[in-house]
């Protein structure tokens, strides 16, 4: 890509990308939402990011699941877990990430 | 002034900023070496305003992609958002359309975290105005360290695996958020696994997107019949 076709791609990402940002806020306005609806959004976030944990520790099955041991990402996640579930804090989460990866890529 | 940016906010915002800054380095550099100057990272950062978004822009624009397969890739990658703006409606749905247009910008998976969490914690005492602090903050942060990330360029060495595990632990971070609740935890287990199941046949966080639909509908639809056998 010339430089101005990655402003006009940029451009086009935005527009991709801010649409479906908008569009809930555009439709449902203030209208009141069905019973289910709201018990179902409750069960979103958590559902959401379990979701992408376990497919960014794991892979994907059309390219093959990384279940082993020598998975750096899961041997640092599970010491992360336990901390995270104890402190329920970002910064405490990434710098145990952190430092069990790098002890993890020393190690194995 | 109280609201916009004070010390609840803050206290609210730092980590993500924190999060933010190996990510936006390690994505400034990516970007360098795709051959973009500061104006084009910082309309990226400004205007995508996506971690793994840009990520995959960036990957498939460095390995020669035309415009079409990298905005429509990205686009579904990115349509997880709509289910945040989904939830956050909830709670900014009387606000003015200019604010709701602002905010939508803003919604990523940090922002959503952090803003949600507060929403729902500190009710009305958390106002449109801190969400909108929060969402600076993170915004901020992230196109000043991508830019920062684009000068250091070829400079500094960064560990792109230990980077990319960052991100997977602030994830973490943000799950443990709902973890105040067995059903809560055990939602989220199964969307993982819908999601690893799911990727053999979806790619680009499409399984992601569909797995966290259904993992969410099966618990609804579990609390709906407990529900009603608990009034019957």
């Amino acid at each position: 890509m010339s430089y101005d076709e990655i402003l006009l791609c940029i451009f086009g990402l935005f527009l991709v990308s801010y649409i479906p940002r908008v569009l809930p806020f555009a439709l449902l306005g203030n209208r009141e939402l069905p019973r289910f609806f709201h018990l179902w959004l409750q069960y979103v976030p958590t559902a959401v990011f379990g979701a992408l944990i376990f497919t960014s520790i794991f892979g994907s099955g059309a390219e093959g699941f990384r279940f082993s041991w020598e998975n750096k990402e899961l041997v640092a996640s599970i010491v992360v877990l336990p901390v995270a579930a104890a402190t329920r804090s970002l910064p405490y989460s990434i710098i145990t990430g952190l430092v069990t990866y790098w002890l993890a890529q020393q190690v194995m | 002034m109280d609201g916009f940016i004070n010390k609840k906010v803050l206290k609210a915002a730092w980590p993500i900023a924190f999060g933010y800054v190996p990510l936006g380095l390690a994505c400034g550099i990516l970007a360098q070496k795709t051959g973009f100057d500061w104006f084009q990272m910082l309309m990226m950062s400004t205007f995508l305003f996506a971690g793994s978004g840009q990520f995959i822009a960036l990957a498939m624009i460095g390995s020669g992609s035309t415009i079409m397969p990298v905005v429509m890739t990205v686009c579904i990658v990115n349509l997880r958002h709509l289910l945040y703006a989904l939830i956050l409606n909830q709670y900014i749905s009387g606000r003015s359309w200019l604010y709701k247009a602002f905010y939508a910008q803003e919604i990523v998976d940090e922002t959503f975290a952090v803003n949600h969490t507060q929403f729902v914690r500190l009710g009305k005492e958390w106002t449109g105005e801190n969400a909108i602090g929060v969402n600076f903050v993170g915004h901020v942060s992230w196109i000043a360290a991508t830019v920062a990330g684009l000068f250091l360029g070829n400079t500094v060495y960064i560990d792109t695996a230990l980077v990319s595990y960052a991100l997977i632990a602030m994830f973490i971070g943000l799950w443990s958020f709902h973890f105040v609740s067995p059903s809560l935890v055990l939602t989220g287990v199964l969307g993982g696994i819908l999601a690893l199941v799911l990727s053999f046949w979806l790619d680009h966080m499409l399984n992601v997107v569909v797995a966290t639909i259904v993992a969410a509908a099966v618990a609804a639809a579990y609390k709906a019949i407990a529900e009603r056998g608990a009034e019957g």
